[in-house]
């Protein structure tokens, strides 16, 4: 039976009886073919990590080439191109956006909304079998004739199609039939997250109940089903190019003095699609990292998250406001200046809800009582990293900024910061901080403090002298700028400085894994609320919490989640499942 | 990508008509208490309803860039260089479809079970027929390699109904699944759900490809879509 309960304020929730759910009758229905959220959370992170690792080991192959050209010689100009190509795709989407929505996703909705599992349990793991699928047929490019592609992450025709280009005869096929894939299997899950989102939520637990971290991945899927179609329009149109012969994005081309059999195709309508998602893309990323900042700054702050509304409409906001900014991409496109001041505009209102954000961490801070703990210190590192990002963000969001600054190492370090860096530092908070629920052990914490500094000073010594190399005018996509007139001597010292710190960077994610591994035996006993967090994940009945999550009742919610440091509270913290009205304002 | 902007303008009113009713301006570290129902609240959708209708915003979406991307990149004198009848046939199956839906789900609501699985099998097989139809120009098309053109309407063409008749084979999928249900449903049991929202998706679809009829050939409703598409 499924109750339907008018929750508070008008909202509404679907509360499965426990012997409603499915429950799983073996060892391969429990852990492989599992319709567990939790478990198909851990599936998703697994893959997600493990094939981020490849592209982890495709960039230390990037910074070899570029610290030192000529002394890995089985890398060839088409070869780095690959590496560029795949390291990017790989962690923009097969990663980040896996880990994030299908990770945490999984693991934390139901959870913290106080539901048994997504609403949808059979579509949830279909939707991460389809996800898998999409990785080994990318990862299958690696060994198809030609490689995997080598168009660059943002697959740009012509030339990502035309002979010539790494990965031509089937590298690009696979990508696209990845992408597609991927697309179809999120498109499960995301509706999935939705519904579970607005129907599946515990008495008492109202929208402005709900975790930053719900409302962050909530907004990242509705947003991700709206932009990942244009991903699949273009990703359809592309292929229909490529092996059908039509010519959607294929212009007039003569090669080696005979004319191609394209012809009137627009190479920029493939842009606008591709940048269309690949904008709000990034707050795809974002907005997830953003929710679990706010939420990790709280609990190890011990205080309340400061303008938990405008916290709320900032990511609403940014929400609406990534869909109108995808041209800032393309101002060297030739597009109409006019519409470039269009987007520049947008663009720097965009900063506007994103500063709000900002400023309400960094006024949590203020006068907490801040426990440096590891998913702490990741958590702070996420708020500098993202600054920095975000203020050559607005550099680039100038067209008249942009237009010398294109093209060069100075985007490379910005994306780097804003999209690379700084949500995987959140993961990495994320990881340290929900590991205990989890696993129910803690992960080694001095393990852990060695692995953040390392990450952190690291990610900036190579990142910001990237911002200089860019300003110097070192070009990106370069797979050798040794000769050059316009780069000087210098440039060489400095790009072999970055690779040496890539490389113990890179090692020291192995700590992690260590770290990870190590302690699913050998951690210290978690218990179920380590962090004293208010959250409903930490108030399960069982650590970690069993199939249904919450034994035969399911959990009331009576507050907000950030009632830390309450006066006249028994603890520094109260539960939302706890109804003592104890704080001011409640009455008692 | 102004149709495309304006189909999210109305998705986010939607959104926005729906969050305002969210009490997003409450305080919610001053509501310290036990749930409680501050007025009735109406009858929210079945999560299977909702899930469809979010699935279908997505879809749309995908539509509306396939347009944009049809205004961007077809001359506004280019048509697809085919004899429409076989479509309006075609279009005429895949109303028949929606309209034996329809039949189908009012039949359910009386009780009708005979009257049910006919429906149903009629939508079956009008959805059938559409896809041979929507198969026969696709073949016609390619044979004669005008999909290859540089004006690109045939390759639209293509594409355009490979990814409607992907949609539309799916729809077939369940609707099968479904009838074969409604067929092992006990009558207790009351009206097979599931009918409703076959309906509705049909419905969709059929809306969709009307839409890109008239963006594709002359019908009477393209100035319509000519005006909502390629304005100016």
């Amino acid at each position: 039976m499924s109750d339907a309960i008018t929750g508070p304020q008008g909202g509404s929730t679907l509360l499965p009886e426990a012997d409603d759910l499915y429950h799983p009758h073996s060892w391969w229905t429990r852990y492989v073919f599992s319709q567990d959220a939790k478990v198909i959370a851990i599936q998703y992170a697994g893959t997600a990590l493990a094939i981020g690792f490849v592209a982890l080991i495709l960039s230390w192959l990037i910074r070899l080439q570029l610290g030192f050209p000529g002394l890995a010689t089985f890398i060839g100009p088409a070869e780095y191109y690959q590496l560029i190509t795949m390291h990017g795709m790989i962690m923009v989407v097969y990663l980040l956006t896996a880990v994030f929505l299908g990770g945490f996703g999984n693991y934390l909705i139901p959870l913290m909304l106080g539901a048994r599992d997504m609403v949808f349990p059979y579509l949830n793991m279909l939707s991460y079998w389809i996800y898998l699928l999409a990785v080994l047929v990318l990862v299958a490019s690696f060994f198809a004739p030609g490689g995997p592609t080598g168009a660059g992450w943002t697959l740009y025709p012509p030339q990502a199609i035309l002979a010539g280009t790494p990965g031509q005869p089937w590298g690009i096929v696979l990508m696209l039939v990845s992408l597609i894939l991927f697309i179809a299997g999120f498109t499960m899950g995301g509706v999935n997250y939705v519904v579970t989102v607005l129907q599946a939520r515990a008495p008492g637990m109202t929208l402005m109940r709900m975790p930053l971290t719900v409302w962050g991945i909530f907004t990242a899927t509705v947003l991700a089903l709206l932009a990942f179609p244009a991903l699949l329009v273009g990703a359809v149109m592309m292929l229909f190019d490529r092996l059908l012969g039509t010519s959607f994005f294929m212009p007039a081309i003569i090669e080696a003095g005979q004319r191609l059999r394209y012809g009137g195709g627009s190479p920029i309508l493939f842009q606008h699609l591709f940048w269309f998602f690949g904008h709000p893309e990034v707050y795809i990323v974002a907005l997830p990292a953003f929710g679990i900042v706010s939420d990790l700054i709280s609990t190890h702050a011990r205080k309340n998250i400061f303008g938990y509304r405008m916290m709320v409409w900032a990511i609403v906001a940014i929400g609406v406001l990534s869909f109108v900014v995808w041209a800032h991409h393309m101002y060297v496109s030739g597009m109409n200046p006019y519409f470039g001041f269009f987007f520049a505009t947008t663009t720097l209102i965009i900063a506007i809800p994103t500063a709000i954000k900002v400023y309400n961490w960094v006024l949590t801070l203020w006068r907490g009582d801040i426990h440096l703990t590891v998913p702490m210190l990741f958590a702070i590192a996420f708020i500098v990293t993202f600054l920095n990002g975000g203020l050559t963000g607005l550099f680039l969001g100038n067209v008249v900024v942009d237009v010398p600054l294109s093209d060069t190492m100075f985007v490379v370090a910005h994306f780097h910061m804003v999209m690379g860096v700084a949500p995987i530092l959140v993961i990495f908070g994320g990881l340290y901080h929900w590991y205990p629920k989890v696993t129910g052990r803690m992960l080694d914490a001095r393990l852990g403090q060695i692995h953040f500094w390392i990450t952190f000073l690291g990610a900036y010594a190579i990142f910001f002298p990237m911002h200089y190399l860019g300003l110097l005018g070192v070009p990106r996509r370069y797979y050798e700028t040794t000769g050059l007139g316009f780069v000087p001597p210098s440039a060489e010292t400095l790009n072999a400085f970055i690779s040496l710190v890539a490389f113990v960077v890179g090692a020291a994610q192995i700590l992690f894994l260590f770290n990870l591994l190590h302690s699913l035996r050998h951690g210290a006993p978690a218990g179920g609320n380590p962090w004293r967090a208010t959250t409903l994940e930490w108030q399960t009945p069982e650590t970690p919490p069993p199939h249904g999550n919450w034994g035969p009742n399911l959990p009331v919610v009576y507050r907000w989640p950030y009632d830390y440091s309450v006066p006249g509270a028994p603890e520094d913290f109260l539960p939302q499942n706890r109804p003592d009205p104890v704080r001011a304002g409640g009455g008692p | 990508m102004s149709l495309v902007l304006a189909y999210l303008a109305v998705l986010g009113a939607v959104a926005a008509r729906w969050l305002a009713r969210q009490h997003l301006a409450d305080r919610p570290w001053l509501a310290v208490g036990s749930p409680h129902p501050l007025g009735a609240a109406a009858a929210p959708p079945s999560p299977a309803r909702l899930a469809l209708g979010v699935f279908l915003a997505s879809a749309g979406l995908l539509f509306s860039l396939l347009v944009a991307a049809y205004a961007m990149r077809v001359p506004r004198t280019a048509l697809v260089p085919l004899e429409p009848r076989l479509l309006w046939l075609t279009t005429s199956l895949l109303g028949g479809a929606s309209l034996a839906l329809h039949r189908a789900h009012a039949a359910a609501l009386r009780g009708r079970e005979e009257d049910v699985t006919a429906a149903l099998g009629f939508a079956m097989a009008a959805g059938l027929g559409f896809l041979g139809g929507q198969a026969l120009a696709w073949r016609a098309l390619w044979q004669a390699g005008l999909a290859q053109g540089p004006d690109g309407a045939a390759a639209f063409f293509c594409l355009i109904t490979t990814l409607h008749g992907l949609h539309i084979l799916a729809g077939l999928v369940v609707l099968a699944w479904m009838t074969v249900r409604a067929a092992r449903l006990p009558r207790t049991k009351g009206p097979e759900p599931g009918i409703a929202l076959c309906t509705l998706y049909w419905d969709a679809l059929l809306v969709v490809w009307l839409v890109l009829f008239g963006l594709l050939f002359r019908t009477p409703w393209s100035g319509l879509i000519d005006a909502l598409c390629r304005p100016g």
